[in-house]
């Protein structure tokens, strides 16, 4: 479950971001992309949450959907979209639907990718080939904002 | 597309002699007991936008097929899994009614499963496919 988008190009902005500073530039960054990914991860959420009201995972799956950005280098920041195992409310809608008194959940794979003896319920995959294009586009518009925004500051 | 999929699949003699009649949509039937076994199911599709000059274009659409090669062995699904990725992903032409543009592997997983005491192994191909459509 690794699908990648990587931006290329953007020279102009990323040396308006170097300028800012490390943790100024990070900040901006992050809200750049928090902002370009919210209609895949709108769409991810709303997917999951037509597998959960097939009525096993209780809404679960839409319930442990998140995001998060990870600085990897100085000049490597990935943004990460998929369902958290540990999630709180997920987990305690499942264990309230189920009976059990799990910590984590583990089988968010088997909806994406379903078993030899279950069809997968993809949730990921048909928001992420949706937005994919339009994420591609909108980002350096949106990066531009978040500069101007932080600028202003 | 499904449909025409499926004849290509069970009509490709390069295919059929990788996988015999043991090629199912979505899962695999409990009674299947000879491997290596091919399954496939649609996970997303995308149609692109109509081109507003052209009256006569014809609307392109990009699916998305997970293709799930299953065998008992590691090797025995790595080495079918290639073999039908190296049929597959150049094919280029007509499937049944379908004008098939683009095949492009988009994700490979190495999954696995276990069933009572027998495990199976999983090659899960994802393939986004490029079609023009009336």
């Amino acid at each position: 479950m690794a699908e990648q988008i990587k931006l290329t190009g953007l020279k102009e902005l990323d040396a308006k971001l170097a300028r800012m500073g490390a943790k100024a530039g990070f900040k901006t960054l992050r809200s750049a992309m928090m902002e370009a990914s919210k209609p895949m991860f709108v769409a991810a959420r709303s997917n999951a949450q037509s597998t959960g009201s097939k009525g096993f995972d209780a809404g679960a799956t839409a319930a442990a959907m998140g995001r998060w950005t990870k600085k990897i280098r100085e000049n490597r920041t990935v943004l990460l979209l998929g369902p958290k195992n540990k999630s709180k409310k997920a987990v305690s809608l499942w264990n309230a639907k189920h009976g059990t008194a799990v910590k984590r959940l583990n089988h968010f794979h088997l909806l994406e990718f379903g078993s030899i003896h279950g069809g997968a319920q993809p949730f990921l995959r048909p928001a992420f080939d949706a937005h994919k294009v339009s994420l591609a586009r909108n980002f350096g518009r949106i990066l531009a904002m978040q500069i101007e925004k932080a600028g202003k500051r | 597309m499904h449909d025409d999929l499926f004849q290509f699949l069970t009509n490709n003699p390069a295919i059929t002699a990788i996988f015999g009649a043991r090629i199912f949509h979505e899962f695999l039937p409990q009674s299947n007991d000879t491997y290596p076994a091919l399954t496939f199911q649609l996970a997303s599709s995308n149609d692109t936008a109509e081109d507003m000059e052209d009256n006569d274009a014809q609307r392109l659409v990009e699916d998305r097929w997970q293709m799930d090669v299953i065998a008992r062995k590691s090797a025995d699904v790595i080495n079918a899994a290639k073999q039908f990725d190296s049929i597959f992903r150049i094919f280029r032409g007509t499937m049944g009614a379908v004008a098939v543009q683009h095949i492009e592997r988009a994700n490979e997983s190495h999954l696995g499963d276990v069933t009572g005491d027998k495990q199976n192994r999983r090659v899960s191909l994802d393939y986004s496919i490029t079609f023009a459509m009336n």
